[in-house]
């Protein structure tokens, strides 16, 4: 099979597969929302028809209603924006000192079988924000730093929870959109139960069993002593792998429980397994623009932002692919054979696994970086100048193509109203969406919200190229060393957790600014997506009129694509230009 | 040492709390 068959194969059964769940998926989670909450007086299934709760919210009713009470939450009080993001920021907080206390303690808790010492206090605090912003940076090694309490207790606790705390901001932003002359965004503890509940505990129950029956481990014994072929002893790390890799793909965390991610064997030992795992990387994110095509009652709202993901994706995967494909010019001057044949995958295959070969490796860089997964297969450091602009320019894009679970669909539906405003002063129109006038109120906190990445991003990055101790982690001086920089921060601000990995970045400089970064690029945005959500609840409906522009058609969709590549080309191209670009350049040079 | 890290976390806390308060008078009480 050539490469070009086997490349489009992989892309139309991904794609048909995801494409195929979008719909039933993004029904299911838009009835779970608004599913009314349980109480013991009246039993949650006595509506009947399309308004029914789903099956899991009957049969969950009582364990939500326990916890409920366990947790002395008053289910039926909705909150407006400010309380909700205040709930939001006090119990992403607490699991922040859980973890950061979980792996401080680890030699004193049970399920340590290797006996490994506390976390480095700096390694630790960096650990702890990386996980409860969704970003699973990991500047350790998984397998000899943490023990399986920390790993399934903190880690794969906080996998769950911060995927439900995207799900739930995207949630609150479409009832912005839904309701009108209304404060009340709903509560938050309601929907974070019901988002880990009946989405993502299910869901990620289902593929750990589909991932263990394709040879990803799950096991709890101690690390084995094996004797290899040439009567070497050899260590093989073991784990509850299949359990944390489910929910690392689905609630696009990518903190790998092994330091080489998905590409260690254990973790995606072949086709089967790195097809379920881009499957599960994907759904959530294009299924929850179906989520808010249903809950504004127009189906074709969803579909229009799904169209503008998918043409902002596919291109930038096949140039990944197609950069990977023809290899590295300097081995092509000196002979070496790069083409594709019986005997090789071809091209340029530094950094890749042979089971997965140019394609598989290169639409996952693509795939996890458009999402804000961060789970690896291949080293993004390895790939070829543009082949590696491809990762880093979908993290800059802010990752909304599709996004994070739930990050994908707020950022895309701001940028949508950025859309509307832009159209609006074309046409000298008041700029409106979904029946809502965007007024100075939405576009200042639109602003703010697309304004506080890049500069988290390329302050960082300044800083770390101006002093010593930032420096010090390169490995490669030159352009590709201020690309390693330039990802690091891109990726930590944007809530990837993907690395170019020529980066030393588990040091004290790196560890606290990262930190520092992936907080204030994680809930700062949440904040200001909450606080549009608030201003847009509170606003009438106007009816729409010949002068409405429709923002379910191809019109739309173009705007809405060319305001995402104005704002990200703008911003990120400088910097962009003294990395990757100039690499690529210099690279052609030389041959 | 721990203590620096828990009052960075506190500070991040803190500071996103403020942040709050900053876009409630920015947009007005909701």
């Amino acid at each position: 099979m050539s490469a070009t068959i086997s490349f489009c194969a992989l892309l139309a059964l991904l794609f048909g597969l995801v494409l195929a769940c979008v719909q039933p998926l993004g029904g299911y989670m838009a009835r779970v929302f608004a599913a009314p909450v349980p109480s013991p007086g009246s039993a949650p299934d006595a509506t009947a028809g399309a308004d029914r709760p789903p099956l899991a919210l009957r049969l969950g009713a009582p364990l939500e209603r326990w916890l409920y009470r366990l947790c002395g939450v008053h289910p039926e009080r909705e909150m407006d924006w400010s309380h909700y993001a205040i709930a939001l920021l006090l119990f992403n907080a607490c699991g922040a000192l859980v973890v950061y206390g979980l792996q401080r303690l680890q030699f004193w808790l049970p399920l340590n079988p290797q006996h490994l010492t506390a976390v480095s206090p700096d390694s630790a605090f960096n650990t702890a924000v990386s996980f409860i912003t969704n970003t699973n940076w990991q500047g350790y090694a998984g397998e000899s730093t943490l023990a399986y309490l920390v790993q399934m207790a903190g880690l794969t606790v906080q996998n769950f929870l911060s995927a439900a705390t995207g799900i739930v901001v995207a949630i609150a932003l479409v009832r912005g959109f839904v309701r009108h002359g209304a404060r009340a965004l709903g509560n938050f503890w309601v929907d974070v139960t019901r988002a880990t509940l009946y989405v993502l505990l299910p869901l990620a129950a289902v593929l750990a069993v589909a991932l263990a029956s394709s040879g990803v481990i799950q096991d709890l014994g101690g690390y084995r002593q094996v004797t290899t072929l040439e009567q070497a002893t050899q260590t093989l790390p073991m784990g509850p792998v299949a359990s944390q890799e489910s929910i690392k793909e689905l609630g696009t965390n990518g903190g790998g429980f092994f330091n080489a991610n998905s590409a260690h064997p254990y973790e995606n030992p072949n086709a089967v397994s790195d097809l379920l795992e881009l499957f599960a990387i994907l759904v959530i994110p294009f299924a929850l623009t179906a989520t808010f095509g249903r809950m504004v009652n127009d189906a074709r709202q969803g579909w229009a932002l799904l169209v503008a993901m998918l043409l902002l994706l596919v291109p930038l995967i096949v140039l990944a692919w197609h950069s990977e494909l023809h290899g590295n010019p300097l081995l092509a001057r000196q002979g070496v054979d790069q083409v594709a044949s019986l005997a090789q995958s071809g091209g340029n295959m530094e950094g890749k696994e042979t089971r997965f070969g140019i394609a598989a490796s290169s639409v996952f860089a693509a795939v996890t970086t458009a999402t804000s997964c961060g789970a690896v297969n291949s080293m993004h450091d390895s790939m070829t100048p543009l082949g590696g602009f491809v990762p880093l320019f979908l993290i800059q894009l802010g990752e909304l193509a599709p996004g994070g679970v739930g990050t994908g669909l707020y950022t895309i539906l701001v940028f949508a109203i950025l859309g509307v405003f832009i159209a609006g002063l074309m046409i000298g129109r008041t700029p409106e969406y979904l029946g809502k006038k965007i007024e100075s109120a939405e576009m200042k906190l639109a602003s703010l919200f697309i304004l506080t990445t890049p500069f988290l991003v390329l302050i960082g990055t300044a800083l770390a190229v101006a002093v010593a101790a930032g420096k010090a982690g390169v490995a490669n001086p030159g352009p590709h060393g201020f690309s390693e920089i330039l990802y690091a921060f891109s990726s930590a601000a944007n809530n990837n957790g993907s690395a170019f990995a020529g980066l030393s970045a588990n040091t004290v400089f790196y560890n606290v600014a990262t930190g520092i970064v992936m907080w204030l690029g994680r809930y700062w945005p949440i904040v200001l997506a909450l606080a549009l959500a608030g201003s847009l609840a509170g606003r009438k409906r106007i009816p729409v009129t010949e002068g409405t522009l429709p923002t379910h058609g191809p019109l739309f969709v173009a705007l809405l694509i060319g305001s995402i590549l104005l704002i990200g080309v703008l911003t990120y191209v400088p910097a962009l230009a003294l990395g990757p670009i100039v690499e690529h350049f210099l690279l052609s040079a030389a041959t | 040492m721990d203590l620096i890290y828990l009052l960075l976390l506190a500070g991040l806390y803190g500071a996103t709390h403020l942040f709050v308060l900053a876009i409630v008078r920015l947009v007005g009480k909701p």
